[in-house]
This record gives C-alpha cells, sequence and structure tokens, in this order.
C-alpha cells in the first residue's frame, strides 16, 4: 500500500512537469489551431540553454534567461515565417513545425556536441522528504510547486486581465475577435511565445533531476501529445487533469510493471477516448 | 626501335596501375549511432576510431580512410549503414554503439549477410559471441558473463557492498536484460530486486524509489548508455540514493558526467573495465583526445581507439585489405595493444585481454584535464573471468 501511495505521489509530480510543457502546446492550439510539432526540441532547447546560462551565470540567470531567449526567437520565427504560412492553412504550419524541429535537433547536437550536462540540484533545495516509507526530493516537490504555480499564474492572466480576455476572445472565435478589433496575429504571437518559454523553462527546471542529453525530448513529446489529446485539445483544465493522470498511470506502471509501463500508459488512453473522445475537458463547443 | 615501344608501354601502363593500386585508400567503416538514444556513445566510438586513425594515416603507403555512418541508435539502420559500406568496399566494420545493433550486425554476419570482419568497441550481451557467433565478428570489450563473474570476484572481498543484497536496474532491451541475467547468476549474489525500464524512460524516480525501499547496499546497473545513463545517474544524485546506494556500473560512465557529478560520483564502482584512463600506458592517449577533442576520453572512446589499432595492424600484417585476408589476420593475429597483449578466442572471437575493477575516486594530479576518473583496484585475468568456450552458446558454422 506505501509503495502504491509512493508512486502516485510520484506520479503526480511527475504529472506537473508534463503539465508545464504541455501548457504552451494546448495553449498554441488554442489560439491558433497550430500542432506545434517542434514543441519537444524547445523543451530540449531550454535545457540546453540552461546548461550553459548556469555555468556562465548561475541557476536563476539560467531559469530567468534561457525562457526569455527561446521566447524572443519564437517571437521572431512567428513574425518572420510562421505568420504568413498560417494564411496558406493548417497543413503549411504543421509541416513547418515539423521540420522547425528537426532543425533545432540538429542545431542543438551541432552548438553543443552529443555530450551530456549535468547540473547540480541548487543547495537550497538539496534532500529529501520522507513519504510513505520512501524518499521524495526536495527539489522535485519544489519543481511541481514552481510548475503548478506558473501555470496558476498563466490562468489567473488568461482570466484577469484585458490581455487574457483578448487572447481567449481570439481562440474563441478568431473573425468576430478581429472584427471587434482583436489583432488576432498578434495574440497568437504572445501565446506562441508564452507556449515555447513554458517549455524552454520546463526544460530549465528539469536539469538537476535528468540533466541535458541528446534525444531527451523525445519522450517528452509523446507524453504531452498524449496529454493534449486526453485532455481535450485546446483546453487548460483538460491538459491540467491529464497531465497528473498520464504522470499516475506511467509511475504506477513503472512501480507495477516497469516494462508495460507505456502499454498501459496506451491502454488506458484508447479506453479514455472512446469514453470521451474529444477529451476530459473539451472545449469550444465540442 | 619500333619493337621496343610496345613492351615499354605496355611496362609504363602496369607500373601506372600498381602506383594507383598502391595509393587506393584502405576504407574502414565506423557505424555509430550519431543520433537518437545512443548519441553520447557513438559519438565518442567515432572519436576513439578518429584518433586512431589519425595517428597512424597510413598502411604500406596506402592513405587510411574512415567512412563514418549514423545507426540513429537503431539495429536496422545499422544493417542498412552496413551493407551501403560494403559496397563502397571497407575491408572491415569498427564502433558499434549498442548491443542491440552489434547483435543485428552479428546476426547477418552468421546469416551469411555481411562477409565482412566487424571489431566491436562496445557492445557487451552474451549474444553477440554467443548464439550469434561467426567468423567475421570479435569483439573487444567482455561481454555480460565475464563482466558478472568480475563482479563475483570484487563482491567477495566487499562484505559491506553485497550486506543489503543488489538491485538490478536495467534498461528492457537486449544488453539489460542480457546483463540483468548474468549478474542474477552469479554464485552468492543476493537479489534484492530488479526492474527493466523501458528504453525511453525519462522519469526515474519511480525506480530509484523501489532500489531505496527494498534496502539493497548494490546497485547493478545496465541502462542503455546516452540520455537514460546519464538521466538516470542525475536523478539518482539528485535524490541522494548514491549515499545508501553503491552503483555497479557495467560499463562505466561518461566522463563528463563523472566530471559534473565530482564529489557525488565518488565510490561508484566498474567491476569490469575493458580499460582505464588513468593507467599509465593509457594516459598518453588520453592527453591526445583532449588535445583533439577538448575533453577528457570515455571508456568507449578508449575501447574504439584500440580496436581501430587493432584493426590497423591486422590489415598491415595481412598485407592485404580484403575482408577475407583482414578476417585471418584478426584471428591468428596477437595485437600489443595500450592494455597489453590482445587476441581473439577462436571459436567465438571474443578478445583475450585482462579487465579491471575499478572505482571513481578524485585523483591526486587530474588526467588529461579531468580532476575525477575511475581508478583500478583490482585486476582480473582473462583466464579468471571468461567463461569457458563450451558456455558461451557458441556453435560455429
Amino acid at each position: 500500500m506505501q509503495t502504491a501511495a509512493l508512486a502516485v505521489a510520484g506520479g503526480l509530480l511527475y504529472g506537473c512537469t508534463l503539465l508545464l510543457v504541455a501548457t504552451g502546446l494546448t495553449l498554441v492550439f488554442g489560439v491558433g489551431r497550430v500542432v506545434n510539432f517542434a514543441h519537444g526540441t524547445l523543451y530540449a532547447l531550454g535545457a540546453f540553454l540552461g546548461a550553459s546560462l548556469h555555468a556562465l551565470a548561475g541557476w536563476w540567470a539560467a531559469c530567468l534567461l534561457a525562457p526569455a531567449l527561446v521566447a524572443a526567437a519564437a517571437v521572431a520565427l512567428d513574425l518572420l515565417v510562421i505568420r504568413r504560412l498560417r494564411r496558406r492553412g493548417e497543413m503549411a504550419v504543421l509541416l513547418f513545425t515539423f521540420g522547425l524541429g528537426i532543425v533545432i535537433d540538429a542545431a542543438i547536437t551541432g552548438i553543443w556536441g552529443a555530450r551530456s550536462y549535468a547540473v547540480p540540484v541548487p543547495a537550497a533545495l538539496a534532500g529529501g522528504v520522507a513519504l510513505f516509507g520512501g524518499q521524495i526530493s526536495l527539489y522535485s516537490i519544489v519543481l511541481a510547486a514552481s510548475a503548478l504555480a506558473v501555470t496558476g499564474l498563466l490562468v489567473a492572466a488568461l482570466h484577469g486581465t484585458g490581455f487574457g480576455l483578448r487572447l481567449r476572445a481570439a481562440a474563441e472565435d478568431p473573425a468576430t475577435a478581429e472584427i471587434a478589433g482583436i489583432d488576432v496575429d498578434r495574440a497568437f504571437t504572445a501565446v506562441l511565445a508564452i507556449g515555447s518559454g513554458f517549455a524552454a523553462l520546463a526544460g530549465v527546471l528539469v536539469l538537476p533531476m535528468i540533466g541535458a542529453s541528446n534525444g531527451m525530448d523525445l519522450s517528452v513529446t509523446v507524453l504531452v501529445f498524449i496529454v493534449v489529446i486526453v485532455g481535450g485539445l485546446g483546453s487548460l483544465p483538460g491538459t491540467a487533469l491529464a497531465s497528473l493522470l498520464v504522470g499516475v498511470i506511467l509511475t504506477l506502471g513503472a512501480t507495477y510493471a516497469a516494462s508495460s509501463a507505456y502499454l498501459l500508459l496506451f491502454a488506458a488512453v484508447i479506453a479514455m477516448l472512446l469514453l470521451r473522445p474529444f477529451g476530459l475537458v473539451a472545449s469550444r463547443g465540442e | 626501335m619500333r619493337a621496343l615501344t610496345l613492351p615499354a608501354a605496355l611496362f609504363v601502363l602496369l607500373a601506372a596501375g600498381a602506383a594507383a593500386r598502391a595509393a587506393e585508400p584502405i576504407r574502414l567503416g565506423c557505424i555509430a549511432a550519431l543520433s537518437g538514444a545512443g548519441a553520447d556513445i557513438g559519438t565518442r566510438l567515432r572519436e576513439g576510431a578518429e584518433l586512431a586513425v589519425a595517428a597512424r594515416p597510413d598502411i604500406a603507403g596506402r592513405p587510411v580512410q574512415l567512412l563514418v555512418r549514423d545507426s540513429k541508435s537503431d539495429p536496422s539502420v545499422a544493417q542498412q549503414q552496413a551493407a551501403s559500406l560494403q559496397s563502397d568496399g571497407v575491408s572491415a566494420l569498427l564502433c558499434s554503439s549498442l548491443s542491440s545493433e552489434g547483435a543485428a550486425l552479428a546476426a547477418a554476419a552468421r546469416a551469411g549477410r555481411m562477409p565482412v570482419p566487424d571489431l566491436l568497441a562496445s557492445a557487451v550481451a552474451d549474444e553477440i559471441t554467443g548464439k550469434s557467433c561467426n567468423p567475421w565478428t570479435f569483439r573487444l570489450v567482455p561481454a555480460a558473463t565475464t563482466i558478472a563473474h568480475a563482479v563475483a570476484r570484487f563482491t567477495a572481498g566487499q562484505p559491506k557492498l553485497s550486506a543489503g543484497g543488489f538491485y538490478i536496474l536495467g534498461s528492457d532491451y537486449l544488453y539489460g536484460r542480457s546483463s540483468g541475467r548474468a549478474f542474477a547468476a552469479i554464485p552468492g549474489i543476493r537479489i534484492a530486486g530488479e526492474s527493466y525500464a523501458p528504453l525511453d524512460t525519462a522519469d526515474w524516480t519511480p525506480y530509484l524509489n523501489k532500489v531505496s525501499q527494498s534496502g539493497a547496499t548494490g546497485l547493478w546497473l545496465p541502462v542503455a548508455l546516452g540520455s537514460p545513463y546519464v538521466q538516470l545517474m542525475v536523478a539518482a544524485n539528485a535524490m541522494q540514493v548514491l549515499r545508501h546506494v553503491t552503483v555497479l556500473a557495467p560499463t562505466g560512465l561518461p566522463q563528463e558526467i563523472i566530471d559534473q557529478l565530482g564529489d557525488a560520483a565518488v565510490g561508484a564502482v566498474e567491476p569490469a573495465s575493458a580499460v582505464l584512463m588513468t593507467e599509465p600506458a593509457v594516459i598518453p592517449v588520453a592527453d591526445a583526445y583532449r588535445a583533439r577533442y577538448g575533453r577528457a576520453p570515455s571508456e568507449g572512446a578508449l575501447q574504439s581507439y584500440i580496436a581501430t589499432g587493432i584493426m590497423l595492424d591486422a590489415i598491415a600484417a595481412a598485407r592485404d585489405a580484403t575482408p577475407a585476408a583482414v578476417r585471418d589476420a584478426l584471428q591468428t593475429g596477437h595485437f600489443d595493444t595500450i592494455i597489453g597483449p590482445v587476441r581473439f578466442r577462436p571459436g567465438d572471437q571474443q578478445a583475450i585481454a585482462p579487465v579491471w575493477s575499478a572505482r571513481i575516486e578524485k585523483l591526486p594530479q587530474p588526467v588529461a584535464g579531468s580532476a575525477y576518473a575511475f581508478v583500478a583496484v583490482q585486476k582480473h585475468p582473462a583466464e579468471e573471468v571468461m567463461p569457458a568456450f563450451d558456455q558461451t552458446g557458441c556453435v560455429p558454422r
């Protein structure tokens, strides 16, 4: 029983990390109807940038600058390429982001080489917390709390500010929002920046837990796409619920049937999609 | 005068042909995982091979050319690359990052589809020189069972290490399972628990919790080299698992991770290393590697350097770069290397070479710029740790 409780606790913590990555993906889809296949590589880019910035200027600089740099790059990319492609239809953007992911992956290998980077846990966050007969690292709790706090801030901004209102209007009905004077293109640029920054922030925050290494985006990309689909495309509450669910299923699977963990996850996903084809929390009237 | 013209022209043509043949490069194929989960180790293997070729750029006037191909950490891609390299006329194959790739190439060779010698510098799965043994596949690094025998010798003198038993935490693929099986079969070893994680596992927390809950004092870690290994070690450090459990790493740890973990890595054990950067004969190579690549070599890089050197020696001894001649030279040759004399056992073609049990320590003097590295604590002669040929499962064809 204690083992199961520990696995659930670990799964909830892992789910919070998935939430941070998946929030950006669902936000970008919600507002721009863009499936960003490069999202996972932005997470990896954040991790590698964070590792370099950590070596140059310390932990906090890495946490602030890496997401800011990735968000700035996303804005530039939107202004130069994506905005034009969006007028040509969703497929054009989808193919572009697919190629972009490959380019970013190659750029990471070119710049940082095929090597791994480890970043120590900040001294103030070292240590563990005894729980259910096991131990959970203090850092993973802080990581989960940070992910929840940042996502919570975003939700608060979306529902409590004029900026958030404009984003939600653009997501709900872009044509009407445009007539009402909302610059939908600018709204999309903003969510792409926020979403990319979130992915990069997740990459930096996981550094002390898993480091930065080539291919680190592969498993996360699969998981966050599952999260976004199960949660309901474009739905933030659904994404939150699905992140925690996927985290718990994976961790329970790893604890009790390690080699079948992904099999269990995919079986659960199929079952959920059969029961709720539009996701746990369907958005935009599906 | 005219009667002399024809023979003279023929002579000139023949001489020119011979000169052209003499200058024709000797091509060696290096199939390494340069992308995907094994990119870390694959890149090191490529670099080790490049360093060896740079140290010996020609044989008998013929330049040596290393043709590098990316296996993408995928055994089927490795097989395709091997076929492509054969078409390019390579004399031999090198590198092979992962056990799954090495096994795929060995299986192809056993089936008669790859008649070119392949010297594996990294893959340790028993099957490669066991049931997939064939006249074309050679292996420098110890097999999983050899490593397990070295563990048995090492742990026999370390009662504290085995007090709580061992937990096997491996990757769920050929190498992890093969190494885990071989470890569990060691007489007298008490297994406190075992888990095999999917190859693309990123969150190692549940597995490390199981290790902690098992009360094990030793952790046998046949985890895929590259990002999974790094992620696991970083997570174990963050969760402070390394304070209570001694890591036994069957294939070492990437040197840059040892450097970055620093004191946290001290005490981790590699029970059967094929080559140690801190051994006096190896240090000059480690320095040369650092001068070329700007960092200390991992064991994979050094293994690949040695394997490539052996291959070059075999080609020189054969005086013929055709695959069959190189294979014969490998089968019959005795090779002087930085780890001492090496030869290949007839039948399974596994290298007969000593292995070392080593522990990560803080070095009194940095080696190749690294302050922490594996240092030898026990040497195991080949005859003490290699399984007898009839126990390998190899049935020569």
